[in-house]
């Protein structure tokens, strides 16, 4: 999977700039939904809740 | 581990930490900290195009772990950052193209430091006033203050209510749409103009001029950096200065550090925040004065090399040509011990700008880890939540 990864985007680096840059923003972005969500359910796993407001600003 | 783009082989590593010290930073004081990254992959082994489209691609996957956490602790005016996002557009093209006039002049680089580090010692040198003026009003009158709440300019640009008027929800804060757009437009040109990503330069403007508390300052900039860096990465990516792999292997560092980072804000009030930033941004002007010296330094020698060369009758374009042939110039170095102790200077003043802002991103994350850990402890034992 990562080898087929690597070589599309080595592909797109040398023939589409603008397929390389799509596939570089949506990896990004990818990445980090992925790791977005993966540590809110860690977290709950600590029994703390961190979703809750700290402050009141109003 | 291979740079398939680039070339260049990288140990994987250095990347993970790099990408997980910055992001304890980000996720803690809203901001990408190029600052600190450019210079590290450029030491690593990275040509400098290459560091600066890496990490900007690298600050789209850690914004969004960032910013998601800071709206799940109810950080982020929505409203204000998407605003903001439209005037940073106009405002990133027009600093470019106040940047490639400078250029044509040859005086870009000087105005740009010297900027850069005019804004940044003044901001450093105000944060450290409004701090220590809080302390000092909180030991005279025995109260906890939290956080430091707008002065007369936010009190003027809140009392200008031009039509249409948006009500921030977190803060409560109602304000003209004029001018989140403006101040999102005047923040993407300083951050074009000065080249860096804008976190330095957004967060005070949201606590100096709209008068948003720091942490909702902090996760409102991350939640505008996903769009200013969406941006960037995806026109570095059009020029082909991306290195893809690396800027995975920093993300999943960045990932994990800008969740401390960003849960580490629940448990330190704002007044903290904003003496840390300051540091922040000290250790920042301290690294870029010490490029500007190197900077120097370079230009001495370098004038005697073209002088040199244009006497033994090359062209301009020789001597450019010539300039970039590294093993070229040091044999020349190697012949005259004067330029040689000027590049020595100038490699002093060079690796010392990078320590510095290493040593800040370590020093910094850190004690944000501290405040993250001790947080959660404290919490878990008893039930209280440190510095809310």
């Amino acid at each position: 999977m990562l080898e087929w990864y690597s070589e599309l985007v080595v592909w797109a680096h040398k023939n589409d700039r603008w397929i390389f840059a799509l596939i570089t923003v949506l990896t990004m972005t990818g990445v980090g939904i992925f790791f977005g969500l993966l540590a809110d359910v860690l977290f709950r796993l600590t029994g703390i809740d961190f979703n809750k407001y700290t402050d009141q600003y109003k | 581990m291979d740079m398939p783009i680039s070339g260049e082989t990288i140990l994987i590593w250095p990347l993970l930490l790099t990408g997980f010290t910055v992001g304890v930073c980000g996720g803690f004081f809203g901001i990408g900290g190029a600052f600190m990254v450019t210079p590290t992959l450029n030491i690593f082994g990275f040509p400098m195009a290459y560091a600066i489209g890496t990490d900007m691609c690298h600050m789209i996957g850690k914004s969004i772990v960032s910013s998601f956490r800071h709206w799940k602790l109810g950080h982020v005016e929505v409203k204000l950052a998407l605003f903001m996002v439209i005037g940073t557009v106009p405002g990133v093209e027009a600093g470019a193209q106040t940047i490639m006039w400078l250029d044509r002049r040859g005086i870009a680089g000087p105005v740009v430091r010297y900027v850069y580090m005019a804004i940044l010692l003044s901001l450093g040198f105000y944060l450290l006033w409004e701090v220590a003026q809080a302390y000092k009003k909180a030991r005279t009158e025995g109260v906890v203050i939290k956080d430091v709440f707008g002065n007369r300019l936010t009190r003027f640009v809140q009392r200008t209510r031009l039509s249409p008027v948006a009500k921030l929800e977190k803060s409560g804060i109602t304000l003209s749409v004029w001018w989140m757009i403006l101040i999102g437009a005047a923040t993407g040109y300083l951050a074009s103009f000065m080249g860096v990503g804008g976190g330095f330069i957004r967060v005070p403007a949201l606590l100096y001029v709209i008068g948003l508390p720091m942490k909702l300052a902090v996760g409102t900039d991350l939640f505008s950096i996903i769009f200013t860096s969406a941006y960037g990465g995806f026109s570095y990516a059009v020029k082909g200065v991306v290195e893809i792999n690396a800027a995975v292997i920093m993300v999943v560092g960045a990932a994990i550090g800008a969740q401390i980072g960003s849960i580490a804000t629940r448990y330190v009030h704002g007044l903290k925040m904003r003496l840390y930033f300051a540091l922040c941004v000290f250790g920042s002007a301290f690294g870029l004065i010490a490029k500007q010296i190197s900077t120097v330094y370079r230009d001495q020698w370098m004038a005697g090399v073209r002088a040199f060369l244009a006497e033994g009758g090359r062209t301009a374009l020789e001597i450019a040509e010539a300039i970039k042939d590294k093993i070229f110039i040091q044999s020349l170095l190697a012949g005259r011990p004067e330029w040689s102790a000027l590049a020595g200077k100038e490699q002093f003043w060079t690796s010392l700008a990078g320590v510095l802002s290493i040593g800040l991103a370590s020093g910094l994350s850190f004690i944000i880890m501290y405040f993250c850990f001790k947080g959660i402890l404290v919490e878990k034992r008893t039930g209280k939540i440190l510095g809310a």
